[in-house]
């Protein structure tokens, strides 16, 4: 009985909702004083990268606003929403180093002479349940 | 961000379950259950048959181009079909599609050998393409289970009422006895695995009646619990009756029938919502109670289907509403996301708010009183 509780708890322990953002590196509204060569985004599902779409861009706003994330977010709102309606941006990345079809995170390798500044990554992913999730997050390169 | 669903999505997905139940039921009908009901009106179950390949089929592929249109731009059509593994899947699918239809013609020795396993492929398509493909293996297994059973089960009593007018009546008895008596072991299956993959899920057994799909799924709970209901009073007590006084007529099956359209309906949009997903890492209610002056604010702050909820009273210390209240201030964030509002009362002392979150997760949200200020941290599920 004991066994069967823990293959029933370890079934139940696979709660997925969609592909939706776990986590990255660099993390979501993190300051990296060393100029980062990728940017890695790891999805709750596995999403179908030839037909999702990544870049990450670069975020022009006043200095002053480089220390707040909540802030930057707030700032990166509208070039997301432009990015996503198809408009282009100043893309910093050069393009996915992920070749699988299929693929739980994704590797985004960055052009090597990034400027110090905010950053803005975008995506617009479709899971491999057949439904599309869009979404960003932030990160300052302060050295 | 939200994830982008149209209510197209909800109809291409009863469309493709209410095709693949009609093809694959009338097959399960015709070769297990009941030939002898298809057997005078071959031609009636062809068009039966191919209605639903139709249905299937022109879901699958529209569904598909939708897809691609939700990405924004219906030219990947091609590239979705061949680079991905869904697109891979729904060409699998039709080609099961075309070969179940041929098989239906009757030209195939073998035919009572291929049709489970090319039944069990088409269903495993429709769990590779839905909220199983990213549950793991087990989620898969128990998704493709939870779908043979029903297309057994439900697929052969909505093929039944379908076939059943020009059959004889003791063709259509043998063949609804023969679903009353694999129908009880079905339907446990069915349920069981059914109640697991909610579980899995909803991740929290609140969000059943909290958040947008487990109120969806208590929809088809509610239809699959009427169409039971019914089958159980036809099985034990309607029809011993009606066989001890030699009627012979539909029973109750049409109705049935009727009602597991609704539960195809209700799974289409069941499974185009986004599930909640993992656990609550706040309180989705939070009771208020605070003094102020001779008098306490009560009132609760909550979450339900993705609407942040704050009803607040103003009352005196019997506990009655006073003539009027204080403006107050209220402030939501989630990350960068922020909103703010000043409340009013609509009627005496009472207040409230509904704010439709943009995105499910934990909120902050502040509230301003005359004398102090209040925080909290609200989880908001989907």
């Amino acid at each position: 009985m004991p066994r069967f509780a823990l293959f029933l708890l370890f079934c139940l322990g696979i709660v997925l909702a969609h592909a939706e953002y776990e986590r990255s590196v660099p993390a979501a509204n993190s300051i990296l004083s060393k100029r980062p060569g990728s940017v890695v985004v790891y999805f709750t599902q596995p999403v179908e990268v030839r037909l999702s779409a990544f870049g990450v861009y670069a975020l022009e706003v006043p200095r002053e606003a480089w220390g707040s994330p909540v802030r930057l977010r707030q700032m990166a709102q509208p070039l997301v929403r432009r990015l996503l309606a198809g408009n282009a941006g100043r893309r910093v990345d050069v393009g996915l180093a992920t070749t699988a079809r299929t693929s739980r995170s994704v590797v985004l390798r960055l052009r090597p002479d990034l400027e110090p500044g905010p950053y803005v990554v975008v995506w617009r992913n479709l899971g491999v349940d057949g439904h599309s999730v869009s979404g960003f997050f932030v990160f300052v390169y302060r050295p | 961000m939200p994830h982008e669903h149209q209510g197209l999505q909800y109809v291409i997905r009863t469309a493709l379950y209410l095709g693949v139940f009609l093809l694959l039921g009338t097959g399960v009908l015709v070769r297990y259950l009941g030939w002898k009901v298809s057997r005078p009106q071959r031609w009636w179950a062809w068009q039966v048959l191919s209605g639903g390949f139709l249905l299937a089929f022109g879901a699958s592929l529209y569904g598909a181009y939708h897809t691609v249109w939700m990405l924004g731009d219906t030219a990947l059509l091609g590239r979705y079909l061949w680079q991905t593994q869904q697109g891979n899947l729904i060409l699998l699918r039709l080609l099961i599609l075309s070969l179940l239809l041929l098989l239906s013609m009757g030209w195939f020795r073998w035919d009572r050998w291929l049709y489970p396993p090319l039944a069990v492929g088409l269903l495993l398509t429709l769990s590779l393409t839905a909220h199983a493909a990213g549950e793991g293996v087990v989620g898969v297994v128990a998704d493709l289970l939870h779908l043979v059973l029903g297309v057994a089960w439900a697929g052969g009593l909505l093929a039944l009422a379908l076939l059943w007018r020009g059959a004889p009546p003791e063709a259509n008895l043998r063949a609804l006895r023969r679903i009353s008596q694999v129908g009880g072991s079905l339907f446990l299956g069915m349920a069981l695995l059914g109640g697991y993959l909610a579980l899995v899920r909803l991740g929290d057994l609140a969000n059943l009646w909290t958040t947008a799909y487990g109120q969806r799924l208590l929809v088809k709970l509610g239809l699959v619990a009427l169409v039971l209901f019914l089958a159980a009073f036809n099985r034990f007590w309607l029809l011993p009756r009606w066989e001890a006084e030699g009627r012979k007529g539909l029973y109750l099956v049409g109705l049935e029938a009727f009602l597991l359209l609704g539960v195809l309906g209700a799974t289409g949009v069941v499974a185009g919502t986004e599930p909640p997903g993992p656990t609550p890492r706040a309180p989705s209610l939070i009771r208020i109670a605070e003094g102020y002056g001779e008098g306490r604010f009560v009132g609760q702050l909550f979450s339900q289907a993705g609407v942040i909820h704050l009803y607040l009273d103003l009352r005196d210390k019997e506990g009655n509403l006073l003539p009027t209240g204080p403006a107050l201030r209220v402030g939501l964030e989630r990350e960068g996301l922020v909103h703010q509002e000043v409340l009013r009362p609509y009627h005496r002392s009472q207040y409230h708010l509904a704010y439709l979150a943009e995105e499910g997760g934990v909120w902050e949200v502040w509230l301003e009183l005359p004398h102090k200020r209040l925080a909290y941290v609200l989880w908001v599920g989907r």
